[in-house]
């Protein structure tokens, strides 16, 4: 599936990079080249810097064949805005939104091409860090629609994956590693990363069950 | 009437100032407290602080009854917000939106919201100025894509049809001024010398225009 990001902060990177791993052709669009060019080479992903309130980058971008939008700028209006047009000109079938002020949650709906709402207090990392008390695999949550499923799961002392290389992990079929998120900081994971107690793993797939990553990591 | 003004900047406070001192109950939002130092002294309206598509703060500024909205934030995409939650939430019956970008004012023409596009505006009037200075409108309609224009018609075209002068979709004579009267031609009606004539015309083809009314000064 085409995928398209509209915002380079950290969900949207953190989005681009899950979306990747699970072999989606990913594109992120930022209207600050800076950031663009500071993200060229470390993300699996097509870069481009553009307004995505404008319809011209949109459509340069991709969204004519996009079966998933998400934006995840900083400002509520702006995420409307794109996902508005994403949904009226250009037929997005999914579109997904980040709410930024808790307050602005009751205009994300349909009226502004929204299907999917994110609150901000639930972004991806905060999932990981909510979830980091408990030791046990969390389904984190389910892109059911895109027939993803994301898992996170943490490693303790006790896991079997503590010590061990990526590389030396037998994972499920059609199970990729997103990210590593290492000192609060995702990173991409190389085969040769060893695993530390503290890690946290966001693991995709298209067929594992919890059950299955679980006894893979712990 | 009752106002609601979405940002407190330059036009906004100036507005406010304006429709305050006629009379007008105003009440002026921005995200920016200090927005409000760009108010006069002794200003009679009201200022919240907040965001101009926020329920809380419009609801505080009295939006449910209010006459009218106006959103002149900084941020195109703030007043679309704004200007739309007004006009489909609160039903607000005038609503009107400023907006920079070109494609903010397509978006506002596809919402129904009534925009004034400054970039668009100003390019046009610069435009205009600079190439067609002979040709001063009387009226603008919608951002200038029509204007109403009057002249007088050069003696070459003295005895010909004023509805050949017609061009569709571009040019339209509306009016002729003959010896201190007013009157719309009929198809037939002929130009007599020192005819004042009025017409319609589309801001692109006041190139056009202004060839059949110079011709004389070429030739």
């Amino acid at each position: 599936m085409k995928a398209l990001i509209a915002g380079a902060g950290r969900l949207g990177t953190q989005i681009a990079q899950v979306l990747a791993a699970a072999r989606n052709e990913v594109t992120l669009v930022d209207v600050d080249e800076d950031r663009v060019a500071a993200l060229a080479g470390r993300l699996p992903v097509r870069l481009l810097a553009g307004d995505a309130c404008d319809p011209a980058v949109l459509e340069h971008a991709g969204a004519l064949t996009a079966g998933l939008l998400v934006a995840t700028t900083g400002d509520d209006e702006d995420n409307l805005v794109v996902s508005l047009l994403a949904k009226r000109r250009f037929a997005v079938p999914r579109v997904a939104a980040r709410v930024n002020d808790e307050e602005n949650t009751w205009l994300f709906d349909h009226r502004w091409g929204v299907d999917t709402a994110v609150p901000a207090a639930t972004p991806l990392i905060s999932l990981i860090e909510e979830a980091t008390g408990a030791t046990d695999t969390v389904a984190l949550l389910r892109l059911s629609k895109a027939g993803v499923d994301v898992i996170e799961t943490a490693i303790t002392p006790r896991s079997r994956a503590a010590g061990r290389t990526l590389a030396e992990i037998a994972l499920p079929e059609g199970t990729v590693v997103a990210t590593v998120v290492r000192e609060g900081r995702p990173t991409v994971p190389a085969p040769g990363m060893r695993l530390r107690p503290g890690d946290e793993l966001l693991v995709v797939s298209h067929t594992a069950t919890e059950g299955e990553i679980h006894a893979a990591f712990q | 009437m009752r106002v609601i003004i979405a940002g407190c900047g330059r036009a906004g406070s100036l507005l406010a100032a304006q429709l305050a001192g006629e009379g007008h109950d105003v009440r002026i939002v921005d995200r920016a407290a200090r927005a409000r130092g760009l108010l006069p002294a002794g200003f009679p309206g009201r200022f919240h602080q907040g965001s101009g598509f926020s329920r809380t703060v419009l609801e505080a500024a009295g939006i449910e009854h209010a006459d009218a909205f106006v959103a002149l934030t900084s941020g195109d995409n703030a007043n679309i917000v704004g200007a739309r939650t007004a006009k489909e939430t609160y039903r607000v019956p005038i609503v009107l939106a400023h907006v920079d970008a070109a494609r903010s004012a397509d978006l506002c023409r596809e919402l129904g919201i009534p925009a004034i596009a400054s970039v668009r505006w100003t390019v046009r009037e610069i435009h205009r100025r600079l190439l067609h200075r002979h040709l001063t409108p009387e009226l603008a309609f919608g951002n200038g894509e029509t204007l109403l224009i009057r002249s007088r018609l050069p003696g070459y075209l003295t005895g010909r049809r004023l509805a050949e002068l017609d061009v569709d979709g571009e040019i339209r004579v509306v009016e002729v001024t003959r010896a201190g009267r007013s009157l719309v031609p009929a198809h037939h009606t002929p130009a007599e010398p020192g005819d004042l004539v009025t017409f319609a015309v589309a801001a692109t083809s006041l190139g056009r225009l202004r060839g059949f009314l110079d011709k004389e000064l070429g030739t």
